[in-house]
């Protein structure tokens, strides 16, 4: 199902530091966002709704149909605020699912992306030109409990996606463990991949994707952004996996000006 | 060493290779897997260790790695496009 994102009710754009950290890491995590009693709320819809989906094509959007709860917590202004902030004007809700990490699960998903550029040349991944994903945990996820593994500054790489499978473990790889309530937003041609859930709870995670709508550019307005330089100079080498640091640079450099 | 992937093929399926756990002390009775049990062979998943073994191939090769490939190395790199990694080494440890 899709659904066209009414613009007039956008809030808010990104500050410059956030679409900074945005260019240099692929995701935006944000804690606490919402609020308890809609995390509980979703938590209960989540453990009520069906076990033994499988991913069928078929029946996307069933728990965001399913539960009020997940439907308010997107309505948040903070998360409109980001959404729009990183997304820009006319994008589109392509489709959501609950995902669900059985307690026991010992197999890891392999590092992925989901935008699978594999029957199209390399060149046209370009880190200016992303669909968005949002991850929001409605509980507590520890380690042990398999939160999803991404590979932060991955998203400035052009690749064919299934070829990632072989790599295994990286410097500089984040598990997205924390509290409950947190939604993390994620550029699209980020590598990641879900956990081996060690506890003997069911993890669940409900992801959105957003389809971009016009070029995703002027995404700061009029903002003041003379800070950023010193911002980017402390920090664009910071991930310790990769190892192309000026090449890196200049993809640094070449999305920012794309998109701010 | 910046990204690392180990296969054992002496370990049986299922061997624990999170850090800190014995990979080896899989069988039922704690020990080591008779040698029936082995040959399935382990390969590590993403997320089992986020540190590498060696800071560098140097130093794997000084605790017995034997270098059987080596990387190609591009005619200019400063043409070459952000996209999987470079400088893959494949390494072997006859224990």
């Amino acid at each position: 199902m899709e659904t066209r994102v009414n613009q007039k009710s956008a809030t808010g754009m990104l500050t410059p530091k956030e679409l900074a950290k945005w260019v240099l890491d692929g995701y935006l995590e944000l804690p606490h966002l919402v609020p308890q009693s809609l995390n509980e709320q979703v938590h209960k819809d989540a453990k009520d709704s069906p076990q033994d989906a499988k991913w069928t094509g078929l029946e996307l959007d069933l728990f965001w149909d399913s539960s009020e709860a997940v439907r308010e917590v997107h309505k948040l202004p903070e998360f409109q605020r980001i959404l729009n902030g990183l997304m820009g004007a006319d994008h589109t809700k392509n489709h959501s699912w609950l995902h669900i990490t059985p307690a026991g699960q010992e197999v890891s998903q392999t590092w992925h992306v989901d935008q699978d550029k594999s029957q199209v040349q390399l060149i046209d991944n370009k880190p200016w030109k992303y669909d968005l994903l949002t991850l929001y945990f409605p509980h507590d996820v520890p380690r042990e409990m398999g939160p999803t593994l991404i590979l932060p500054g991955s998203h400035l790489r052009s690749v064919s996606g299934r070829d990632l499978s072989r790599y295994r473990n990286f410097r500089g790889q984040k598990h997205l463990s924390g509290p409950g309530g947190r939604i993390i937003f994620t550029h699209s041609l980020a590598w990641h991949c879900a956990q081996p859930n060690h506890s003997d709870t069911a993890r669940y995670m409900f992801k959105i994707r957003y389809d971009r709508g016009k070029m995703q550019t002027g995404l700061l307005g009029d903002q003041d952004i003379s800070g950023i330089d010193d911002y980017f100079r402390k920090n664009t080498f910071r991930h310790p996996w990769i190892d192309e640091v000026d090449t890196n640079a200049g993809r640094v450099q070449e999305t920012w000006n794309n998109l701010r | 060493m910046v990204a690392w992937a180990l296969f054992d093929p002496t370990l049986r399926s299922g061997a624990d290779l999170r850090p800190g756990a014995d990979a080896r002390q899989t069988s039922e009775n704690g020990n080591i897997p008779a040698e029936s049990d082995v040959g399935h062979g382990v390969i590590m998943q993403p997320g089992d260790e986020d540190e590498p073994p060696y800071e560098s191939v140097i130093e794997a090769m000084q605790d017995d790695w034997h270098v059987i490939q080596t990387p190609a190395l591009l005619d200019d790199p400063k043409d070459f496009e952000q996209g999987h990694l470079r400088y893959e080494y494949i390494l072997e440890k006859i224990v």
